[in-house]
């Protein structure tokens, strides 16, 4: 029997590697495989915003085939990214082995590009309130009815990704990479300007921690709502001395990038079961926050465990935990240790000396 | 019920009285002294007198009324180490600690080192919070330094750059430390 394949959203030199490799396993293959531009069976690179969007785009009549290089969807056909020879063949000669109805062999080819778009975020521009990016569910909280069951948590395996690429973030992320100095305006937002070499960014904005709904926009939005204008570093400088803006280090814009846009969402790539621990204390006087981050901080600054342990240590909700970590991990607060190595400390506080603790935090808080 | 209080530790010149001072509903009790009474060589060695113009022997005192109407007493040990004696009578039974570092002073890092070392058993047993004190003056070291120096000895908690005379900056160290206390 022949096989067709083909590929969505790998890079040039993955698509190159995979046909020559194709070529080099022919003769170790169980059936004949051929890579075709279209093709029912798909290798998605699940790494690429592309492959993403048309993963999550559920396209009928196609056989999926994770391509990354950790299995974050929980794809039940996965090929681990960088490319090699074994896992190849044993992937392929695995396929053949199903049943032609389970790999769709029999229905119409289609490509990718005939599949159906995926959903589009609404714009900012015009509706800054209502426009921002929607909160799409990446954990499920089940809420079983018994007294057991309440506060437990799973994955949901339908999980959407924090896609850093789609919203400001990627832009400054780009220009990090790039080192180039450039200012990020949105529809009635204070620009942001950010100057790599100095790892400093610049704001008129004079209280980071108590941003409006208009400067949060900024934050919140999409990459493609946000003007982004290159400017010469003296350029920079003279705006920032002319419009006497506030110096911020370079995390406080990623660790607001990321808080306002991860809506409880794993950023990409980030396994959901992995065990994390945060390297040291995050640096709230320059990172703007809730009170219930200074709670998770202490935990994971001193505990070493997945999510969901978290969140039902600290009584606190999965998103919630989950923002928090995308925030440390942007700016390399975090720590990621193999499974075996959780490690809880045992720690029982009396009731009444909780109440106290409360009380004063209260008292001063007020 | 026992006493429930707070100890704000550190080097001389930190600012602990100060810190006290700007939570503390009631102006802080202390036994301060002028620092030039003290001619002892030790002192003259250990402070610059040019900037703080008093020093604490024995300790300072600040309360807090919670809303059951229990009192949180706020300590600060004094900060030099040949009233070390203090340190220990002060730190029984208290929730937790504060330890300030002047980053101004000749040797920060070796400060904190020292504050470690010498509460390391109430620290075990409870949290401590770490607030390093005039770093807009003296930017070195950083903060980085300090973390170095902290993973390097295996101890993880809390450490801010703080303004003493900041009620913000203090309330915030309280807050990570009571976050220390319930969840670390």
């Amino acid at each position: 029997m022949d096989y067709q394949i083909t590929t969505r959203a790998l890079d040039k030199t993955n698509n190159v590697f995979f046909k020559s490799m194709l070529q080099l396993i022919q003769n170790q293959l169980t059936q004949k495989w051929s890579y075709e531009e279209s093709a029912h069976i798909i290798l998605v690179d699940l790494e690429q915003p592309d492959g993403i969007e048309f993963w999550i785009s559920k396209p009928r009549d196609v056989f999926l085939i994770a391509y990354a290089r950790q299995n974050f969807y929980h794809a039940e056909w996965f090929l681990q990214k960088p490319l090699r020879i074994q896992p190849l063949l044993q992937l392929l000669n695995s396929l053949a082995m199903l049943q032609p109805a389970q790999l769709l062999i029999n229905s119409p080819p289609i490509t990718a590009n005939q599949c159906p778009p995926p959903p589009k975020p609404s714009s900012v521009a015009s509706v800054p309130a209502a426009a921002l990016p929607s909160v799409p569910s990446l954990f499920s909280k089940a809420m079983s009815g018994t007294s057991e069951g309440k506060n437990k948590y799973c994955l949901d395996n339908k999980l959407e990704y924090f896609e850093p690429s789609i919203y400001l973030l990627g832009l400054l992320q780009e220009s990090l990479v790039a080192a180039r100095p450039r200012r990020f305006s949105c529809l009635g937002s204070a620009p942001l300007y950010i100057l790599p070499y100095e790892n400093r960014c610049f704001s008129a904005v004079t209280k980071m921690q108590q941003l409006d709904s208009l400067q949060e926009n900024l934050y919140s939005s999409y990459a493609k709502n946000i003007k982004v204008v290159n400017l010469t570093p003296e350029e920079l400088l003279a705006e920032v001395q002319k419009n006497a803006l506030r110096a911020y280090p370079m995390d406080t814009a990623l660790w607001l990038a990321t808080l306002r846009c991860s809506h409880g969402r794993l950023i990409l790539g980030q396994a959901p079961d992995s065990v994390i621990r945060l390297k040291y204390w995050p640096n709230f006087v320059v990172l703007p926050h809730d009170t219930v981050h200074v709670g998770l901080a202490a935990f994971m600054l001193k505990n070493t465990a997945n999510l969901i342990t978290i969140a039902q240590k600290t009584h606190t909700t999965l998103e919630t935990v989950v923002d928090f970590f995308n925030s440390c991990k942007m700016i390399e607060l975090t720590i990621e240790e193999p499974a075996s190595e959780s490690r809880l400390v045992d720690k029982k506080i009396a009731e009444p000396k909780r109440r106290t603790l409360k009380d004063i935090l209260n008292r001063l808080l007020r | 019920m026992s006493e429930i209080k707070l100890v704000f530790t550190g080097s001389a010149g930190a600012g602990k009285t100060t810190a006290i001072s700007t939570i503390s509903e009631i102006p802080v009790i202390n036994t301060d002294v002028r620092s030039n009474d003290f001619t002892t060589h030790l002192i003259r060695q250990s402070i610059d007198t040019s900037r703080k113009e008093t020093i604490t022997v024995a300790m300072d005192y600040g309360e807090l009324t919670l809303d059951d109407g229990q009192k949180l007493r706020i300590y600060g040990t004094p900060g030099q180490q040949r009233f070390d004696y203090m340190w220990k009578i002060l730190i029984k039974g208290a929730l937790g600690l504060i330890i300030l570092v002047d980053n101004a002073g000749d040797d920060p890092v070796g400060d904190l080192a020292r504050y470690l070392d010498n509460f390391r058993e109430f620290i075990k047993e409870t949290s401590a919070v770490v607030g390093i004190t005039r770093m807009d003056l003296s930017p070195e070291p950083n903060l980085e330094i300090y973390h170095e120096y902290m993973q390097s000895h295996g101890i993880r908690l809390p450490i801010y750059s703080v303004d003493a005379r900041s009620r913000d900056s203090v309330v915030m160290l309280i807050h990570a430390l009571v976050a220390m206390l319930e969840y670390g």
